[in-house]
């Protein structure tokens, strides 16, 4: 079922409001297994974004592909959801009409609808909160429904563009628990972007670090699991703090004074 | 659910049908009345609209039993605590009843110190003149001894009450002016409706298809924008030479504006519809027709409002406008005649009750679109007046004072 | 695995720009045109409208008989062709004696200026108000041309329109802008503006003509659109100040912001985008307030056209005329608009809204 996602020679081409030519992805070329959890690190502007648009479909690349197995990227589809920085939760469908869209989108019939839906609304624990109207969930809830979305059309591939960063800490630390034990019950595979170091320790098999659209370094991350405070606190996962931080023009010492 | 929706709209659809069926009811016990029926002539009298009106609310007590009585219980205490909420607001918001208790005395004293010209009417009408002397006059407008004809069959008003016109002016009387007004409003809101419904329907069928093509949007774009443009009411002259003085006209007039206009405003809503909303669903694998009817049309609610009620003010703008540049009857017409005798006073009647049935569409049309987006978050906007700024400023100074004492 | 050269790709990229561009002109060219074929079709004698939409264009130049042939039955002229026939003299106005001069002074009679200043201000000097001693004055028939055209009754009205819409402005926004340093002001006026601005503005009209279409004419346009254009100012000066998010107005507060430094700084200019876009709303609607007002009863003016044409209609050139009229106006609220969006664009250019409401 899960496939290679393989990004091959992937260019785009931005024009700035200025009319300057702006590359946000300068040549990408990686392959990511099924299953793996990949974080895409990278200062803002550099890419990060726009990669993960080019492969949700939403953003035509200048040059290049990319492919699902056998199957090249053309446009948006359900085996590739997205859970976006923003609130993307339609306001005008209770929550569970929310999770439901894409079943309905699908055209799955009723029982199995009801029942999937009934599944990942339990899954991140808003069963209860299945009839509201999303202006009176808060803002954590709010991104619950929208990872219950994504994750109930059933797509072996989740893209999640910096989804929790407008969240407090808490809120986040709390929603990182639970899509680790969504990913680790479903083994899908899992794109997600961020500009937090701690946050891609914390989630991912593999870093991929951008710096101005060039795919700069791709380091694995073989951390025991779960990644507490002193796992994170090893030796080898403040190499791999200090890798990001030297790619990302930060030396050790700026790192501190900041 | 489904089952409740369609037992509503059932509901709704019977009784738009019962409003003729109880009309016919009533006719077949005519021999009880005191009214007239022969050879499809109808001569109205007051016991026969009174007993189609009970028929024609016996229905409600009968299908909905429940919610017809709570609805008279809650009708029947808001009329019991009008006056206390009445003295509440003015104690909430004295200025408000001030200012129009100044509005209204000045207009009186106007009256008074006006020039009174050199004309039949005052050109400031005091209320004792408008009340005694217009408005009872009013009955002169009730003139339908022509009869009103309907298909297989005509209805004759001799019976409610005297024609003035035809009986001499002795033969004036209150019921007279209620059936005029009543009458007339009748005409212009039947003229609204249909010119505002066929413009509502079109203008939001067509702005909401558009868009959907993009080049649809763009080539429709500058024609559009130019129609909109056009001085409506400066073309009601035109309108009447080339579609004529009826209800055919009015609303081909009417819905051409609403329609134009609304366009305008649906394909701006449409386009102001957030990306985040499109691209989510697109990424949950919808259909770009899937996504459109239910993302971006739902998504372009909350934006039509202000379009929806300038939609209303344009209707009744053109209504008026036409009716008083040529039609024989409605309100615009009671207002054109009162320009050709120079009647201020007539004028501030009908000024009122057009005033009166404009609020009356602003809050129906309100109430039918918070219906339509029960969902949206309330607004939270903030306090503007600068006066609670300055008081959190004074406040906040003194404040500080305080500290550093 | 491709690699490919850098300019190559970007040169792809200004491609597809530029064929999104040329796509665009080419479809808002094709509205036009698509616009003009439909009034054209409506004009066409198998329409049932032939007889009350003039075609555009006149059948003229060198393909007058083709075009006679197309346009049909129709007798009348093109809409374009009767405006511009008629836009310094009409001989339809001169054979009616409509004229446009209030000022019949032999000195004054042929200075269009002061002909247009008289009839902004009323002045009059005619047989009715001549004193002994003085010239008399000149005979209806040997007034100048221009006396008979278009264009000094429409410039009437424009003037006249455009001075409504600057004190309803000013008016407006005076009392809008003071109702957020004074609440009392907004708690006096609001609900009187609500209840004027709710009904239909035309129904205010006759009490214009009655009061002043006899003794003042020029005070019937302004007086109307003053009224209205305060209204909805009021409204959107209102609505503006209440759209400036509360941070902001907190934010100056705790930068040591006093009410008046607020008032000058931060709702001043955060207002601006919207009461813009406002009046463009509110001069939109001006124009055919101000038109219409004037078929009701005034001697002067672009509305007077139009009255003097509807009592015309027997004949086959009134909807030439009508039509001419009407699109003239449309023409000319799209021109004032144009440059409205001009200087909007320029007033808000810091303003994400205001470039919104500017489009």
């Amino acid at each position: 079922m899960s496939r290679v996602v393989s990004f091959e020679g992937l260019w785009c081409v931005f024009e700035h409001r200025s009319g300057q030519l702006v590359n946000a992805l300068h040549d990408v070329n990686f392959e990511v297994q099924p299953g793996e959890f990949v974080c895409v690190v990278g200062r803002s502007g550099h890419g990060k974004t726009t990669l993960l648009r080019v492969l949700a479909g939403l953003q035509p690349p200048t040059a290049g592909q990319i492919r699902l197995g056998e199957v090249v990227v053309e446009g948006p589809g359900a085996d590739r959801a997205m859970v976006f920085q923003q609130d993307t939760v339609f306001p005008w469908l209770h929550v569970r009409e929310n999770v439901e869209f894409g079943l309905r989108a699908l055209k799955v019939d009723d029982e199995e609808r009801e029942s999937t839906t009934a599944h990942w609304l339990d899954a991140v624990g808003l069963t209860d909160f299945a009839d509201s109207w999303p202006r009176e969930l808060s803002g954590g809830m709010r991104k619950r429904v929208a990872l219950a979305a994504a994750m109930a059309v059933g797509s072996d591939v989740i893209l999640m563009d910096e989804p929790f960063g407008s969240l407090d800490y808490f809120t986040r630390r709390n929603l990182h628990d639970v899509l680790l034990d969504l990913w680790e019950e479903t083994q899908k595979t899992v794109f997600f972007v961020t500009h937090d170091i701690e946050e891609a320790l914390i989630l991912a098999d593999r870093v991929i670090l951008l710096a101005e659209g060039k795919l700069v370094d791709d380091i694995p991350v073989d951390l025991p699991r779960p990644r507490d405070e002193d796992v994170r606190a090893s030796s080898a996962a403040v190499d791999i703090t200090k890798t990001i931080l030297a790619h990302l023009g930060i030396t050790e010492e700026e790192a501190t004074q900041v | 659910m489904s089952h409740t929706r369609l037992f509503r709209i059932l509901f709704w659809v019977g009784w738009i049908l019962w409003i003729f069926v109880s009309g016919l009811a009533v006719l077949a016990i005519s021999p009880l009345g005191d009214w007239q029926f022969e050879e499809g002539v109808l001569h109205l009298t007051w016991q026969f609209i009174f007993l189609w009106a009970v028929l024609f609310w016996a229905y409600t007590f009968i299908f909905r039993f429940r919610a017809s009585v709570a609805a008279a219980k809650r009708i029947g205490r808001g009329i019991v605590r009008l006056p206390e909420r009445m003295v509440k607001a003015a104690k909430a918001n004295p200025l408000f009843f001030i200012t129009w208790a100044v509005l209204l005395v000045g207009w009186q004293i106007m009256s008074y110190v006006a020039p009174k010209g050199t004309l039949e009417h005052p050109l400031v009408p005091g209320f004792d003149y408008i009340i005694y002397n217009a408005l009872y006059r009013l009955s002169g407008n009730w003139d339908l001894f022509g009869g009103f004809s309907l298909p297989g069959l005509t209805l004759q008003f001799g019976e409610l009450a005297p024609f003035p016109a035809i009986e001499g002016a002795e033969s004036r009387t209150w019921t007279a002016v209620f059936l005029a007004l009543g009458f007339h409003s009748f005409m212009t809101l039947s003229r609204l409706v249909a010119g505002l419904g066929v413009g509502l329907i079109a203008g939001l069928a067509t702005g909401l298809a558009l868009p959907y093509w993009s080049a649809l949007r763009q080539i429709s774009w500058a024609p559009f924008n130019f129609l909109r443009m056009i001085p409506l009411l400066a073309a009601i002259p035109w309108m009447q030479f080339a579609l004529g003085v009826d209800l055919r006209a009015t609303t081909l007039f009417i819905g051409f504006g609403v329609w134009v206009m609304l366009v305008v405003a649906t394909m701006n809503a449409v386009a102001n519809v957030p990306d985040r909303y499109i691209e989510s669903s697109r990424t949950l694998g919808a259909s770009r027709l899937r996504t459109y009817f239910k993302v971006i049309v739902p998504g372009a609610m909350p934006e039509l409002r202000t379009a929806l009620l300038l939609a209303g003010g344009l209707g009744w703008s053109l209504t008026i406008a036409a009716e008083f540049l040529g039609f024989p009857t409605g309100l615009g017409f009671m207002a054109a005649a009162a320009v050709q005798e120079t009647n201020t006073a007539r004028l501030v009647i009908v000024a009122i009750v057009v005033a009166f049935y404009s609020l009356l569409t602003f809050y129906l049309l309100n109430q039918l679109f918070n219906r339509m987006v029960s969902w949206m978050p309330q607004r939270t906007s903030g306090t503007t007046d600068i006066s609670k700024v300055a008081g959190a400023a004074g406040a906040a100074g003194r404040a500080g004072d305080q500290l550093h004492e | 695995m491709t690699s490919t050269d850098v300019l190559d790709v970007r040169a792809k990229a200004l491609r597809e720009k530029r064929r999104r561009r040329i796509a665009s002109i080419i479809y808002i060219a094709l509205g036009i045109t698509l616009f003009f074929v439909a009034w054209v079709l409506l004009s066409l004698e198998a329409s049932p409208w032939h007889y009350d939409i003039p075609p555009p264009f006149g059948a003229v130049g060198p393909f007058q008989d083709i075009l006679q042939g197309v346009w049909g039955l129709f007798q009348g002229e093109g809409a374009i062709a009767h405006f511009w026939r008629n836009l310094g003299t009409s001989q339809d106005m001169k054979i009616k004696f409509v004229h446009a001069c209030p000022d019949l002074h032999p000195a004054n009679v042929n200075n269009p200026f002061r002909q247009i200043i008289s009839s902004l201000m009323g002045w009059k000097y005619n047989a009715d108000n001549l004193l002994p001693g003085q010239p008399s004055p000149v005979p209806i028939g040997q007034l100048p041309d221009y006396c008979y055209g278009y264009g000094i009754h429409l410039l009437v009205t424009i003037i006249r329109i455009l001075i409504g819409a600057a004190l309803g402005t000013i008016a407006g926004l005076a009392i809008g802008l003071s109702s957020l340093v004074f609440p009392k002001v907004a708690q006096v006026f609001t609900p009187v503006a609500s209840f004027f601005g709710t009904a239909p503005i035309f129904i205010a009209a006759p009490f214009f003509v009655i009061w002043f279409g006899v003794e003042v004419p020029i005070m019937t346009t302004i007086g109307l659109v003053t009224f209205y254009t305060t209204l909805l100012m009021y409204f959107f000066s209102r609505r503006a100040a209440e759209n400036i998010p509360v941070g902001i107005v907190e934010s100056a507060l705790t930068l040591g912001g006093t009410p008046r430094s607020i008032f000058r700084w931060v709702y001043l200019p955060g207002t601006v985008p919207e009461i813009a876009g406002g009046f463009r709303i509110a001069l939109a609607g001006a124009w055919g307030l101000g038109v219409l007002v004037e078929v009701l009863g005034i001697q002067v003016g672009g509305g007077h056209l139009i009255d003097i044409w509807r009592f015309l209609i027997g004949q086959l050139q009134a909807p030439s005329a009508l039509v001419a009229l009407i699109t003239f106006y449309g023409v000319l609220a799209v021109v004032v608009d144009g440059i409205l969006l001009v200087l909007i664009r320029y007033l808000t250019r810091w303003s994400e809204a205001g470039r919104r409401l500017g489009l």
